[in-house]
């Protein structure tokens, strides 16, 4: 097992490259620019391959788990890991950061860096959703996440971007105040904890599980999308560059179904399945 | 166009929820295969639309037509991400949406039904986006020039 903290390179990498792409500026420096993301979004990839191979799958627990005190006022941790469901996504969402630099490579012409950058910043965040295992630290990503996206639709998108945009940011912003409510209600609950490990552990009565069922599934309904709120999803789609088109179908959809799995799933559990089989599925 | 690709990741995300939320081993790790599938063809099929809109400038599915004439590779590698969209046998699409649905039947009859039906109304629009985008074209050639053959020797053809 390496040593090097891989999940940390892994969301840090992108958002990095992604700000010297930044920094290369106009458009007259436009070749330099792809070719610097190109070489980020390959190199950000590369980094992840050893999650893959280097993966225990005889442990049904966390792997690669990084931990150290962001807030210690709050007990928020900088607290990362990976488990055999989310390590796929880190890969994929790497994965297919390179195909969005290609896919921009020659039809975006305008503000070239700036396209650039959001792709590979937004990249590294949703890696940082994906193996948070902090519930604040979930939530900054998770909203950090529509910062990027939600500029490459209102500003690289087609004749009606703006109200698009507009639509996509408001939908999953409500949806995600919902969710930030339920954190703090688990905060209270755990004695001032903001593990996710450690609220899977907790005893949680009937009447509030339902509640908190309730705050996760409107939260992550938005996301995936399902039926009354996914409207916002077309309308994105149809506007989005390529680009953005396929990020948003390949991995901000499963960032909902990744919470439904992480929170809704595991704390509305009662007589449906145990702690034991959620590991053994893990795998 | 990406409206109807939009609609169809709308369907299969709907895949990933009811098979987490059965709450089987086979319908989360169906969930889960279907989500690394999604991943891959919807992300193929947005890409395989936005080489068409760059030629193109539209995305309407009126606009198109008898692309496999002047792009018949092309068609070739979008017919794969399409079979793979409407949940073909032998592509990952399939695999996914097969375990949730099996993980239905045994849970209740009618959501497996309601799952099953979804799958091939999916299948239903998907193909017939293909044929209108890519196909029928070719179709109408195919048509003109054999109307065009026998009806050569008539005096209207011939002037």
């Amino acid at each position: 097992m390496s040593t090097y903290p891989l999940l940390s390179l892994a969301i840090w990498l992108p958002i990095f490259t992604g700000l010297v792409v930044l920094a290369t500026g106009a458009d007259r420096n436009a070749p330099l620019a792809r070719m610097l993301a190109l070489f980020g979004a390959i190199a950000s990839f590369l980094i992840t391959i050893p999650l893959w191979t280097g993966f225990d799958i005889a442990n049904g627990g966390m792997q690669f788990v990084e931990l150290r005190t962001w807030i210690p006022r709050f007990n928020i941790n900088y607290h990362l890991g990976v488990d055999g469901i989310s390590m796929l996504f880190v890969v994929l969402n790497a994965f297919i950061t390179i195909i969005v630099v290609a896919a921009g490579w020659e039809v975006i012409q305008q503000k070239v860096a700036q396209y650039n950058a959001a792709f590979l910043i937004m990249s590294g965040l949703m890696n940082g959703i994906f193996t948070s295992l902090d519930g604040m630290l979930f939530y900054v990503f998770f909203e950090a996440s529509l910062i990027p996206l939600y500029l490459i639709i209102g500003v690289w998108g087609g004749a009606n971007r703006v109200y698009a945009a507009f639509k996509f940011f408001l939908y999953t912003l409500f949806g995600s105040l919902l969710f930030l409510l339920a954190l703090m209600y688990l905060f209270v609950q755990s004695g001032g904890s903001f593990s996710i490990l450690e609220w899977h552990k907790l005893p949680i009565s009937l009447g509030s599980q339902t509640w908190l069922f309730l705050a996760f599934l409107i939260a992550f309904a938005v996301k995936v999308p399902m039926w009354p709120v996914h409207t916002w999803l077309p309308d994105a789609h149809v506007e989005a560059p390529t680009g953005g088109s396929i990020v948003l179908a390949a991995i901000a959809l499963k960032l909902g179904a990744y919470g439904f799995l992480r929170f809704s799933c595991q704390f509305c559990r009662t007589r449906r399945m145990n702690c034991r089989d959620w590991s053994s599925l893990c795998r | 166009m990406k409206k109807l690709v939009a609609y169809s990741s709308i369907a299969h995300m709907g895949f990933v929820t009811l098979g987490f939320f059965m709450f089987s081993a086979l319908s989360i790790e169906g969930a889960l295969v279907q989500m690394v599938s999604h991943g891959f063809v919807s992300g193929a099929m947005f890409f395989c639309i936005g080489v068409m809109y760059d030629r193109v400038h539209s995305r309407q599915i009126a606009d198109y037509g008898g692309v496999v004439n002047t792009m018949p590779k092309f068609a070739a590698l979008f017919m794969l991400f399409s079979m793979a969209n409407a949940g073909l046998p032998a592509t990952s699409g399939f695999v996914g949406e097969f375990m949730v649905i099996l993980a239905a039947v045994k849970f209740n009859f009618w959501v497996a039904f309601a799952a099953a039906s979804s799958m091939i109304i999916g299948a239903a629009y998907t193909l017939w986006m293909y044929k209108r985008v890519i196909l029928v074209m070719l179709l109408i050639t195919m048509l003109l020039s054999s109307r065009i053959l026998t009806s050569a020797s008539s005096p209207f053809w011939a002037c």
